[in-house]
């Protein structure tokens, strides 16, 4: 059967192909899709892995405090407030470190001061074993009370260690401004009025032992029962007296 | 018999400098070279001398702080992974002598073991604050005792010729305010440039943790102008 069309490709254009416009088509922008806020990927939490079992690792929870949170601690020791906060034995270690450091500083400074600087004298030999004497003096009291005033206390008033550890040694904030001020009033023995520098520093010691005495009492919470580690403290701070200044 | 094998998938070297940080270099090629035991003394104190030179460069010469503002920090993620003590050693004994005069014969022991001390309490207060950092106590105490360069070179200077240009200008009233001066201006500088390498190589960043650091190497500095 012939269609009278042979020779006539019925099929010259493939209807089933796709054909591409000759021209092309406008690009348009694609348009913002609004109210979807673009993905974020999500950051990996870093979980803190559980400490191996050791001396160190185990006493580190009491080390890991943030500096507002220790500036907080020793302007709440300095002021007469009674302001719970966790406990930590940072602030023991280190501000007995800064008492002990003051009392280093204060007695070097100004003998150096008024007689290398002003008097223009060598300060050298005479001083070096005195000052070497003082550090180890107030490194043993300061740490010893420090340290083994809580276990009676712990034993007095039936509480835990680290907290009365931490009271203990936020309370000897006190100290730092007091060996300063006792270490000025020191070098005007020189001058030669003995007796009249020993009354004041009596009077500063007095002062610093009723401070002490007043945070300790607010801050034991125990009432009557703190009245012995009140004597005790006070006794500490004669001693540091005598010993030291 | 083949087919039963089990090929590992990789290698691993295990002579890394993490592994097994060679004394103050950080490239492996020098774990080779330890345990000759046929070379000279000489020798073997100028490749000592040589690895505590290539530390001092890491951690504490002033050229830190200019790496520091490039922020190329990969050549001090190692810093604390390294440990070794005979700089820390050599730095205390020439702190020792140099600070205790010809006359004080027990300040250099003293001297000596309190510095030691003062190295583990360092140690031990950035093991205590940094529980999860992978560090031992022996490795901050090698790091707290390179760190110790600054005041060596304090103790030299204010103890050794400071004294010396005092003697040549006859002892002078002016000359000991000088002195007395100059030891103080030395001590804040090197203090600062002690505490400044510490606390960068340990990552130690707020108060908390550099405190305790620049208050111990204040001790030291404070000795070599009082004692």
């Amino acid at each position: 059967m012939s269609d009278g069309l042979d020779g006539v490709d019925d099929f010259g254009v493939n209807p089933f192909e796709e054909t591409l416009p000759d021209t092309p088509l406008e690009e348009v922008p694609p348009e913002p899709i609004r109210n979807i806020e673009p993905e974020i990927a999500p950051k990996p939490i870093e979980e803190e892995r559980p400490l191996a079992p050791g001396l160190l690792n185990y006493y580190s929870r009491y080390f890991q405090l943030t500096t507002a949170d220790f500036r907080k601690r020793v302007l709440g020791s300095l002021s007469l407030r009674n302001e719970a906060s966790p406990p930590d034995l940072y602030g023991p270690l280190w501000i007995t470190a800064t008492v002990v450091m003051s009392r280093f500083l204060g007695s070097g400074l100004f003998t150096l001061c008024i007689d290398g600087v002003f008097g223009g004298i060598s300060t050298e030999v005479k001083d070096s074993s005195r000052q070497s004497w003082k550090l180890v003096h107030s490194a043993w009291l300061f740490y010893a009370y420090t340290l083994l005033t809580p276990f009676i206390a712990q034993k007095l008033l039936a509480t835990n260690f680290i907290p009365l550890v931490s009271t203990y040694g936020y309370s000897n904030v006190t100290w730092i401004a007091g060996c300063l001020l006792l270490s000025v009033v020191d070098e005007f023995r020189r001058l030669g009025k003995n007796f009249v520098i020993t009354i004041i520093e009596w009077v500063i010691v007095s002062l610093i032992a009723l401070k002490r005495s007043y945070s300790l009492y607010n801050e034991l919470e125990a009432g009557r029962k703190s009245l012995p580690l009140l004597v005790v403290d006070v006794a500490f701070c004669v001693a540091a007296k005598i010993l030291l200044f | 018999m083949e087919a039963d094998t089990i090929e590992a998938d990789f290698i691993t070297n295990d002579l890394t400098p993490d592994a097994f940080p060679a004394s103050g270099s950080m490239d492996g090629g020098s774990v080779a070279k330890r345990g000759t035991l046929d070379e000279s003394i000489l020798k073997t104190f100028k490749r000592d001398i040589g690895d505590i030179n290539s530390r001092l460069k890491q951690v504490v010469y002033p050229n830190f702080l200019i790496k520091r503002l490039d922020g190329s920090e990969q050549d001090f993620t190692n810093a604390s992974i390294h440990c070794d003590l005979w700089a820390p050693l050599t730095f205390i004994i020439l702190y020792a002598v140099s600070v205790s005069p010809a006359h004080a014969k027990t300040l250099f022991s003293s001297l000596f073991v309190s510095q030691w001390f003062v190295l583990l309490v360092m140690a031990t207060h950035l093991r205590l604050t940094k529980p999860q950092a992978k560090t031992s106590l022996i490795s901050y105490v090698s790091v707290s005792g390179y760190c110790l360069f600054p005041q060596v070179v304090n103790a030299v200077i204010s103890r050794l010729l400071l004294p010396l240009i005092l003697k040549v200008a006859h002892n002078s009233s002016w000359c000991i305010r000088a002195l007395v001066l100059l030891r103080m201006l030395l001590m804040g500088i090197c203090l600062f440039w002690s505490v400044s390498s510490i606390s960068f190589v340990t990552k130690s960043n707020n108060f908390i943790e550099v405190y305790p650091l620049a208050l111990c190497f204040f001790g030291i500095g404070w000795l070599t102008v009082i004692l």
